[in-house]
């Protein structure tokens, strides 16, 4: 009996240093590999999930670069932001997704569910600070254990491929969104919203790290605007409107934070009731480089110089 | 409370310790086994518990009851009253829905609208497993084969003993039992075994069974207008899938029960490495087949006799067997062909031809072999269709895509599905080549130094945990 507990003790004890030894030269070899050096023209960096990667197309957008990538909860953007920081010595200016589905709870699940874990944190596993590893521990043990040890065989691939993480496309990176399927969602939606109660929840988990984010930008003497990209009028999570005026009054009354919920469209320039799909992203994307052009960011009210050309898009239309 | 659970990870190692703790004590000992098992099954759902140990009372009492009264009718009565209760649960839980449709269908085909008390009960997990453990003891004890249990944790601990309530092997009263009454020593080549087995299962379950599930049901479910070809595809990962499930969850169960010192019996022997379906059925859910040939075949005469009775008797336990897998007309069906397939060597006398390891001592199977191997899959192939199919008529449109002429274009298979077979392949090479032992890699310690060895189980774990497919429940748990 003592011979099998102290074998067993033994094989487990060995595994675990060999396990933590190869985890070790991993993290050492892709932080040194993964080259988060952007290029020394860009100053604006656009992060957030799905509606900012589809509707800013940096290539209209002078001097910027979207790393937005879908799905991704402010607890992941943080990691990857971080380590953008650290990379780039001259300062940027950082815009940061601040939509009505951004505060809801629903968010909890993009950071900790079993799918995004697999999906995210495999992704960013390698430079993953450890507070943010003992959080996903916490709250979903089993999922975080097992993309451990799927990441170290993960990894082999990506150290012997010599893959650049960072140039994974799962790292963000403007959408091209084809699709235009917005009429018949109009359709559904207008039958599925007399039945749908608005979901005033919110993630306090994800509010934690948006405020990490400006944190951390502010540290580094980044400037860090919040942004609400276009949205289609009917786009469902509108309803907690109040609760997402609430947050914002509340929490980030410090942080400049630009509306442009309202960016004149038509229908065809969605993809669906919440991203803009190629057509929309040129417009927009377009006359948000005129803004900038134009000393949006020099202005004294942003919001008002921004409405003002709004406005004046509705009218040229 | 899944084998390949975090959960069970953490309760087999304090069950494990506390038991050989008190080894001194074996009545402690066994009393922890029991309360262990009754955790290990509440875990599913409480109110399982209560059947469990109403069926445990009443076989205990009905034993001791029988054994003790010589007077042939009350015997009689003890003997049915047990019999009843424990069909009765689950001719109840498992059959009456099924029955009761069945037979409003029929009644419907003559023109009779009838509907009748559908009951929405839920099936008591692991239900057809204990139930045929109390039936072969209550069967052993009427007989005089065996003595009645007296004690009733020890009686308990046989039907409920946690690493075979749930999805067997289905083990007896005369082999079990006395392990339970004796006092058990610690035995180290015997608890690495175990563990190796349990290693071994985990990978056969989370590795090939969970992945091949994932294109079984893919193609499965959506079978309507696939190629011939993709659908001969879905049927072989559906049998690599059921093979590496059962016999996964079997080698768990068997590895676990060598750690507490308790051999239980042996469930799968390479039945994919049958010459013909006699052979299979020896190497198949062994503990099932030898229950039905012990209490069923052999009680109606057996092979002796005419040939319709040889006949009969292998319908019969067969069409029982299907029966028992589930309350559908497909495991009725599956049951049937099974029947068809052996009845030819049954009557030619030729099912005991190969009794032996196929291609024993050598590397590579003769030809013939090859051949006989290769038939016998490909039946076994077929067969479990029925068992897959949701339906009699899925499984038949589902056979006849197959025989279409796109049986012979490209299937649809990704990039992933390719590499999975590609590892089904090397499964089968492993087991091959330790075909000759209880599990494959059972003897790994004659051939291998210990740093390979270690190496070995190392980078098994690493496989589990890398290529383990969405977790999926045990398919023999539904039975």
């Amino acid at each position: 009996m003592k011979l099998f507990i102290r074998n067993l003790m033994l094989f487990t004890i060995t595994c675990l240093i060999a396990f933590a030894v190869l985890v070790t030269i991993e993290k050492t070899i892709l932080n040194n590999m993964g080259q988060f050096k952007l290029s020394m023209g860009v100053k604006y960096i656009f992060m957030g999930h799905s509606h900012p990667q589809m509707d800013y197309n940096d290539k209209l957008i002078d001097s910027s670069v979207n790393l937005a990538s879908s799905g991704e909860a402010y607890f992941y953007t943080y990691i990857k932001l971080k380590k953008i920081l650290e990379s780039n010595s001259d300062k940027k200016i950082v815009f940061v997704e601040f939509s009505n589905n951004n505060i809801i709870s629903q968010m909890n699940k993009w950071i900790w569910n079993d799918i995004y874990i697999y999906d995210r944190y495999r992704l960013y596993w390698s430079y993953t600070p450890n507070t943010e590893r003992k959080l996903l521990y916490t709250k979903n043990p089993e999922a975080s254990i097992l993309c451990d040890i799927k990441s170290v065989v993960t990894n082999v691939y990506y150290i012997f491929s010599l893959k650049n993480i960072a140039k994974d496309e799962r790292m963000g990176g403007y959408l091209h969104l084809e699709r235009d399927k917005t009429d018949s969602l109009l359709q559904a939606s207008l039958i599925y919203a007399r039945n749908k109660r608005p979901d005033m929840s919110i993630s306090p988990v994800n509010l934690m790290y948006l405020r990490k984010i400006i944190q951390i930008c502010k540290d580094n003497g980044t400037k860090v605007i919040l942004i609400r990209s276009p949205l289609h009028p009917v786009y469902d999570e509108f309803k907690n409107e109040s609760r997402y005026e609430e947050v914002l009054n509340s929490q980030f009354n410090d942080v400049e934070f630009l509306d442009l919920k309202n960016f004149p469209m038509i229908n065809s320039d969605y993809g669906d009731l919440e991203h803009l799909n190629y057509r929309g992203a040129k417009k927009y994307s377009l006359f948000f480089n005129k803004l900038l052009k134009e000393g949006l960011l020099d202005s004294a009210d942003k919001q008002k110089f921004i409405n003002d050309q709004m406005a004046l898009e509705k009218w040229q239309n | 409370m899944l084998f390949n659970s975090l959960r069970f990870a953490i309760f087999l190692p304090i069950v494990f310790t506390v038991y050989w703790l008190l080894n001194k004590n074996l009545k402690v000992q066994n009393f922890l086994l029991f309360i262990s098992s009754c955790y290990f099954y509440g875990s599913w759902d409480n109110r399982f518990l209560f059947i469990l140990l109403f069926s445990i009372s009443i076989d205990y009492l009905s034993g001791i009851q029988i054994e003790k009264t010589v007077n042939r009718n009350i015997r009689k009565f003890w003997f049915c009253l047990s019999l009843t209760v424990n069909l009765g649960f689950l001719g109840l839980f498992k059959y009456y829905n099924f029955f009761e449709q069945s037979f409003a269908e029929f009644l419907s085909a003559f023109g009779f609208k009838e509907s009748f008390w559908t009951l929405k009960l839920l099936l008591p997990i692991g239900i057809s497993f204990y139930t045929f453990h109390g039936l072969s003891y209550i069967i052993d004890v009427y007989k005089g084969r065996i003595k009645a249990e007296r004690n009733i944790i020890n009686y308990a601990v046989f039907v409920s003993f946690f690493p075979l309530l749930v999805a067997g092997p289905i083990e007896r009263a005369t082999h079990l039992l006395p392990q339970i009454r004796k006092k058990r020593h610690f035995d180290y080549a015997n608890a690495v075994n175990g563990m190796r087995q349990i290693l071994w299962g985990l990978f056969k379950k989370m590795v090939i069974a969970d992945n091949s599930s994932e294109y079984a049901n893919k193609i499965f479910n959506h079978s309507a207008g696939q190629s011939g070809s993709t659908l001969f595809i879905g049927a072989l990962f559906f049998t690599f899938q059921i093979y590496c499930d059962f016999s996964g969850y079997s080698d768990i169960a068997i590895g676990t029960a060598r750690l507490f010192g308790i051999e239980l019996y042996r469930n799968f022997s390479f039945p994919y490495f049958s010459r013909d379906i006699a052979e299979f059925w020896r190497r198949w859910h062994i503990s099932l087949s030898s229950w039905f040939r012990d209490y069923v075949y052999i009680p109606l005469g057996g092979s002796r006799g005419g040939n319709w009775m040889k006949i009969r008797n292998i319908f019969v336990i067969f069409l029982l067997s299907g029966f028992w897998h589930g309350a559908n007309w497909t495991f009725l069906a599956w049951g049937l062909l099974n029947a068809i397939y052996i009845m030819p060597s049954v009557l030619f006398k030729t099912n005991r031809n190969n009794l032996d390891i196929v291609a024993q001592g050598k590397y590579f199977p003769t030809i013939k072999d090859v051949f006989d191997l290769t038939l016998t899959f490909i039946l076994t192939v077929f067969a479990w269709i029925l068992f897959r199919a949701n339906n009699i008529h899925h499984a038949l449109s589902y056979i006849s895509g197959i025989f279409s002429s796109s049986l012979f274009t490209k299937p649809e298979i990704s990039p992933e599905g390719i590499g999975l077979f590609s590892l089904i392949v090397l499964f089968m090479l492993i087991e091959w080549f330790g075909r000759g032992q209880q599990y494959a890699i059972a003897k790994i310690d004659l051939v291998f130094p210990k740093a390979i060895r270690w190496l070995t189980y190392f980078g098994l774990i690493i496989i589990i945990f890398y290529l383990s497919g969405k977790e999926q429940p045990f398919i023999y748990f539904q039975f």
